[in-house]
């Protein structure tokens, strides 16, 4: 399969911090990658910068993010509104506040469509009507006829996804699209997305603080620490095999059904000023030793499906370990 | 047995009129013993959080009984509602909203203190802060943060600061509602963590309310299932997971997404 969007070394920053941190990944025609990580990991700025959102003082200051064969971060502005909505689609996490109050939902769909196609609103009506049909939301005429405020919760976000999905763009970002919806639509929504990954091949790119969706939805999953990707690997393997301490706490944060309290990981995270040598994790850690706070290991391969950054515990001994990730 | 803490009546509420009337609590009745955690679980809209309003008094029930502690408080007024105040607390679902944004953590924590606890003529400064510093101490946050304002902490500081200012009376019943459910999943383990330790050290009864399964059936030793305005299954943590009765139930047990390692 062919590479749809590639990532390489990106450092992302606000001010003079750097937020995001070399980070490097790829994502195949077709594929979900789940990004997981605590809130203030720099998982929104990374989908800020692969947008090129300029108006939220993203700088990116490293790296360079291809997009089929462009550059997204040397595009013009022209050339980048083109982009957004026709092959890169977003979905943000609040779903009330993505879309406009004042306006009916059918306005701000033709308003979509319009701004990138030459297209009759009742043609484009239609194909509505189709997708939110596809979305399970059955009473499309009259959600069409509706402002946001009309709609419950879960209905607005299907809505969004909608938006994001009309002009059938190669890949949809997504925010957090779940997390302010309560489980039951959770899981529809969940299930939704899914869906139209098989039915129109988009590739997804998913943020979230919750590994519950992630195994659900990812094929692949990049889990994101203080600006870097700590392990990164395809699904099964990081589910399996967790080598890193932060995912292993991750893991164990998930409310299950076992009767057992769900543990947090202890501590909070250091602010993105106050970041110092070595392993930004080794504060929090339980398996911290005296190398982990002189020297931060770059993320390596330990198989072939799997990259960790936390050497001391894969099993890889540092200085054989030069292989890093080249694609 | 003991008598239970809180006990609820077949109450009901009703908000609008004519053809807007909308039945947001119909016919519900549970009770909570003292030191129990009972766990109140339903989809948005199932009328969860007005049965934390009406027993809370921020809302007035049209019908039904509820006894705290023995006494009926269901149709109490002013003072009297201080007095219960001073033995029920609530956290709410949005840490950093529930806080004056004008007012710095400690203050807040002191204004409930000066209301509630002490008489503020009879008690010097230096103690007042003393007794601030422990309440933040306790839910693991340090001493400097009383002087910050609300916006300047995270979420799951802020519900430890939330959490502060409810134990702050050592009430025998805390409501908790949706406290966890706008927090990321590691901030929600830290904060379940940490009202789980309380709710032993300070034997408090503990009412939460959430709409996660998973989550609720960790820590409650009772549940209690709604489903628009209804109670449609309550029971002992176990029994409603392994054999859930009512289609909903089953329903809300197949929409939490686990980790499945296995295959």
């Amino acid at each position: 399969m062919e590479d749809l969007l590639q990532v390489k070394n990106l450092s992302v920053g606000y001010g003079g911090v750097d937020i995001v941190k070399d980070i490097s990944f790829t994502i195949k025609k077709g594929e979900i990658l789940g990004i997981v990580g605590e809130s203030g990991c720099g998982k929104s700025t990374l989908l800020k910068a692969i947008l090129q959102l300029t108006g939220t003082d993203v700088i990116t200051r490293k790296g360079c993010i291809l997009f089929g064969k462009t550059d997204i971060t040397s595009c013009s502005k022209e050339e980048l509104r083109q982009l957004r909505g026709t092959r890169l689609g977003v979905i943000f996490q609040n779903p009330g506040a993505s879309l406009n109050p004042l306006r009916k939902i059918k306005h701000q769909f033709v308003e979509a469509m319009q701004s990138h196609k030459k297209i009759h609103k009742k043609e484009a009506y239609k194909k509505i009507v189709g997708l939110l049909e596809c979305l399970n939301l059955q009473d499309g005429e009259r959600i069409l006829n509706s402002y946001p405020f009309q709609l419950s919760g879960g209905m607005n976000q299907r809505v969004a996804i909608a938006l994001a999905m009309v002009m059938e763009p190669e890949l949809i970002l997504a925010d957090e699209p779940t997390s302010a919806l309560d489980v039951t639509v959770q899981a529809q929504v969940v299930e939704e997305i899914l869906k139209l990954r098989q039915v129109f091949g988009t590739s997804i790119m998913m943020i979230t603080h919750n590994m519950g969706v992630v195994a659900k939805i990812a094929d692949k999953i990049g889990v994101m620490y203080a600006g870097r990707i700590v392990e990164y690997g395809e699904k099964k393997e990081i589910l399996r095999n967790p080598t890193h301490p932060y995912t292993k706490t991750l893991l164990q944060a998930i409310p299950k059904m076992d009767g057992k309290v769900p543990k947090g990981v202890r501590g909070e995270p250091l602010s993105f000023k106050d970041m110092h040598r070595g392993c930004s994790f080794s504060t929090r850690c339980d398996y911290s030793q005296d190398t982990c706070q002189k020297k931060e290991y770059s993320i390596t391969s330990v198989k072939k499906n799997h990259w960790t950054s936390c050497i001391p515990l894969s099993g890889v001994s540092s200085h054989e370990s030069t292989y890093s990730r080249s694609s | 047995m003991s008598q239970p803490i809180l006990e609820v009546h077949n109450i009901k509420k009703t908000f609008g009129k004519g053809k807007y009337k909308i039945t947001a609590v119909d016919d519900v009745s549970f009770q909570i013993m003292p030191g129990e955690v009972l766990g109140l679980v339903g989809e948005s809209g199932s009328g969860k959080s007005t049965i934390a309003k009406l027993i809370t008094h921020l809302q007035k029930v049209d019908e039904g009984n509820i006894f705290f502690d023995g006494k009926d408080i269901s149709n109490i007024k002013g003072k009297a509602c201080l007095e219960v105040y001073k033995e029920m607390q609530m956290v709410f679902q949005d840490p950093v909203g529930s806080f004056n944004p004008r007012m710095k953590i400690g203050e807040a924590i002191k204004e409930t203190l000066c209301h509630l606890c002490y008489n503020p003529k009879a008690m010097s400064k230096a103690h007042m802060k003393e007794a601030i510093v422990s309440l933040l101490k306790q839910v693991g946050l340090k001493s400097e943060y009383a002087n910050k304002y609300p916006h300047q902490l995270s979420g799951g500081e802020c519900q430890r600061a939330a959490i502060a200012r409810a134990i702050a009376v050592h009430p025998k019943l805390l409501i908790c509602d949706e406290a966890t459910s706008a927090l990321d999943v590691s901030a929600q383990a830290q904060i379940i963590e940490l009202l789980m330790e309380l709710e032993k050290s300070l034997d408090m009864a503990i009412l939460f309310i959430s709409h996660d399964l998973a989550l609720v059936s960790c820590i409650c030793d009772r549940i209690c299932v709604l489903y628009k305005g209804q109670e449609v299954e309550s029971g002992e943590t176990k029994g409603i997971i392994e054999a859930p009765k009512h289609p909903y139930t089953k329903k809300l047990l197949s929409s939490v997404l686990q980790v499945d390692i296995g295959e």
